[in-house]
């Protein structure tokens, strides 16, 4: 059977055993899931049984690349990697189901023309591998000359010499010491991050997957596609952010991210002096970098070219992580913070995660909150030399550093201080992942709001729109929430101001942008083309249609996107989770001040300061929106079957 | 593998390794995006590219980049 977009086989590899089956892939399946992320969860439901722990061999990983992977679809190179993810979801230890996503140089194309859709990798070898897939020819290799001995970028290094042309996914100390909040490189250049899907990685002592073929990715109807491809890019390059992202890299968006992800400790001008001045930028600039077949490019490299530390090369971490952990540690050298995260990295640890357990304890310790006895011994100074110092500590799970790994429910439990409420100046913990984003400085925008609503708590990749820029015309982001496909019955629903919300309904239009996103992750497309508005609903179906040769309208899309989203959240129902676990964090309602002015928590205008309640109501709100129960916040039976998914409906209360 | 095709200019210093030079130029060529079939073979970390023999000098890569990096002479 010629199969077209999807490469049309799924592959299981069983480490503990060292069995490998190929079974064709269901276009049944496809049809009602897309690909990629849908596709992933749809078999980790199948295989996954409720109160399965994560780090057991029972606990797959599921890499899936959706149908436009391989093909010049722009920005079509997400990786989604699905599992039960080990980091503490809540205080009595669940753990959410979710999919971590990455861009990839080269592991998604060559995954895809190696012949295979998604990647089902069950067990636990007995020693450390690695697995290697080369067209047909799937084998799990010996990896002791790597494990403890390479770190991610050395295993990333080593393979893609020994076999060219291929895809890596790789992880460094952190996951083979089960950091809770390791991560996997892919490519050295994107990560698998948000959770310790490295860690489930290391679990399996499986330290490394390649990927190479030679088979190609055939579409349906090349004409039609090509048409839709090109007259996308004709658009798109033209934009005036995508030539800015060609020079700067995401450093060309710092005065609206970076402003939104730090709390800010540093007065602004001290910030921009230190770090975000466009001259320091063009210091460590390196080369340019783009996934395949994107044409925006935020993947350049960081280079310090004299000096101090003279010689790091930094692929896959833009220069605002850069910005961002100097001025949360308050290092006020460039290089030192650098030279921490080229740490992080290599160890495979993510370094939001990392770096707000430091600050925190930091806090405490300067406060005089804990004490050496709750440290094992070390002085917490903020400074270079200890985070240097306690970085290793977690990779290596020594003394504190053991601790820091389990994640935040047992740090909180170790020094007896919860940091859901405790941890002030951070941006809220939800479901055991701390945000990337500020709320109170970003304002409750879709995005902030799907921190709470996302089975995979605060995570930054499902929520990103045109709302992601500050004070937009309304007119302007009417357009984008038409552009998602949202129905035009909803959008009166969605733009009557409100007593507790302001202009919009945040609540009700997050669950448009999720299925959105969902639509996205299933295709294999970047995030970033929907934070733009480059990529309508009706394009994406064109695209998928012409590609695949299944033919969708648009609203059937977006009906897919909706029942994997559905899925997905049915996933974590299972797993015991509900409404309190999407609760705001307590500190979002906190005034946030620092040398400047003080953040409060707002609607996007700024019209109205939001209180907890004024956000409970709007997520009862999102709830109604999705056609769920509102009081539990989970789907309801007859929502499920409405959408397609009486498979799942035993999975949800009656 | 030959050397660059004479009618095209390449700036390595430009290249993104985004690869839609090879994409494209294996979908015009055998019908499907596949890498290893393509005339032009692109190393996305070193950024170094080389020609087949059997390429015709066409210039679809240098069409097919956004970025700069190949160009038509």
């Amino acid at each position: 059977m010629q199969y077209y977009g999807y490469a049309g086989t799924v592959l299981y590899v069983n480490l503990t055993t060292g069995e490998v089956k190929k079974e064709p892939l269901d276009l049944d399946l496809a049809k009602r899931f897309i690909g990629g992320a849908g596709i992933n969860y749809k078999l980790a439901y199948d295989l996954i049984k409720p109160g399965t722990n994560p780090f057991s061999p029972e606990n797959p990983l599921i890499i899936g690349v959706g149908p436009l992977i391989g093909t010049t679809a722009p920005g079509a190179a997400k990786v989604l990697a699905t599992t039960k993810f080990p980091i503490p979801a809540s205080a009595d230890n669940r753990y959410f189901i979710a999919s971590a996503s990455g861009g990839s140089f080269r592991f998604g194309v060559m995954l895809k023309n190696a012949g295979y859709d998604n990647l089902v990798i069950t067990g636990k070898a007995k020693s450390p591998v690695y697995l290697k897939i080369v067209d047909e020819n799937v084998e799990i290799c010996e990896a002791g000359d790597f494990w403890s001995k390479k770190d991610a970028y050395e295993t990333f290094d080593e393979l893609n010499a020994k076999y060219p042309g291929c895809g890596v996914i790789s992880i460094g100390r952190g996951g083979e010491n089960l950091v809770r909040f390791a991560m996997a490189w892919i490519d050295k250049r994107n990560h698998l991050g948000r959770g310790g899907l490295g860690a489930v990685m290391g679990s399996k002592n499986l330290k490394a997957i390649i990927a190479l073929g030679t088979k190609g990715v055939r579409v349906s109807n090349p004409e039609r596609f090509n048409k839709e491809v090109e007259r996308l890019s004709s658009v798109i390059i033209k934009h005036p952010m995508v030539q800015a992202y060609h020079d700067k890299g995401t450093h060309a968006a710092w005065d609206v991210v970076g402003i939104n992800m730090t709390p800010g400790i540093w007065k602004r001008t001290k910030w921009d002096s230190l770090y975000g001045n466009i001259e320091k930028f063009y210091e460590v600039k390196g080369e340019r970098g783009a996934c395949t077949a994107c044409l925006v490019g935020c993947k350049g490299s960081l280079r310090i070219k004299d000096g101090e530390f003279a010689g790091l090369e930094m692929t896959g971490s833009h220069y605002l992580q850069v910005c961002i952990l100097g001025q949360e540690l308050e290092i006020d050298n460039p290089r030192k913070a650098m030279k921490l995260l080229d740490a992080f990295n290599r160890d495979g640890m993510c370094l939001q995660a990392a770096v707000s357990i430091m600050d925190w304890l930091t806090r405490l310790y300067k406060d005089g909150l804990i004490s050496e006895k709750d440290t094992g011994g070390l002085v917490l100074k903020r400074d270079f030399n200890t985070y240097m110092d306690l970085e290793k500590k977690m990779a290596n799970r020594e003394g504190l550093g053991y601790i820091l790994g389990e994640g935040w429910f047992e740090i909180s439990k170790h020094i007896g201080r919860d940091a859901r409420v405790d941890y002030v100046r951070g941006r809220g913990i939800v479901k055991g992942n701390d945000a990337i984003y500020s709320a109170r400085v970003a304002k409750l925008d879709p995005l902030r709001f799907t921190i709470m609503t996302n089975p995979r708590g605060a995570q930054h990749s499902q929520g990103h729109s045109q709302f992601g820029a500050p004070l937009l015309p309304l007119e302007t982001l009417i357009k984008d929430v038409k552009r998602w496909g949202t129905p035009k019955e909803a959008l009166e629903r969605l733009f009557t101001p409100g007593p507790y919300y302001g202009a919009f309904n945040t609540g009700r239009l997050t669950a448009y942008i999720e299925d959105f996103h969902t639509i996205f992750t299933s295709l294999g497309l970047c995030s970033l083309y929907a934070t733009f508005g480059f990529l309508s609903i009706d394009s994406l179906a064109e695209l998928y249609s012409a590609a695949t040769g299944l033919e969708v309208s648009p609203e059937e899309l977006r009906t897919m996107g909706e029942r994997t989203f559905n899925l997905f959240k049915v996933l974590n129902v299972r797993e015991g989770f509900d409404r309190k676990d999407d609760s705001p964090p307590d500190v979002w309602f906190i005034p946030l001040s620092n040398p400047e002015r003080t953040a409060y928590m707002t609607d996007y205008y700024h019209m109205r300061r939001l209180s907890k309640e004024d956000v409970e109501k709007l997520l009862t709100d999102y709830y109604d929106e999705r056609g769920w129960d509102p009081d539990k916040g989970v789907p309801t039976r007859r929502k499920l079957e409405q959408i397609g998914l009486n498979d799942a409906t035993e999975a949800v209360p009656k | 593998m030959s050397k660059i095709p004479e009618n095209i200019q390449f700036y390595p210093e430009k290249c993104s390794g985004c690869q839609r030079c090879a994409l494209s130029c294996s979908f015009d060529f055998t019908g499907s995006f596949n890498p290893s079939l393509s005339y032009i073979m692109v190393d996305p970390f070193t950024k170094s590219i080389s020609f087949s023999d059997d390429c015709i000098e066409c210039g679809l890569c240098a069409d097919a980049c956004v970025y700069d990096a190949l160009k038509k002479k």
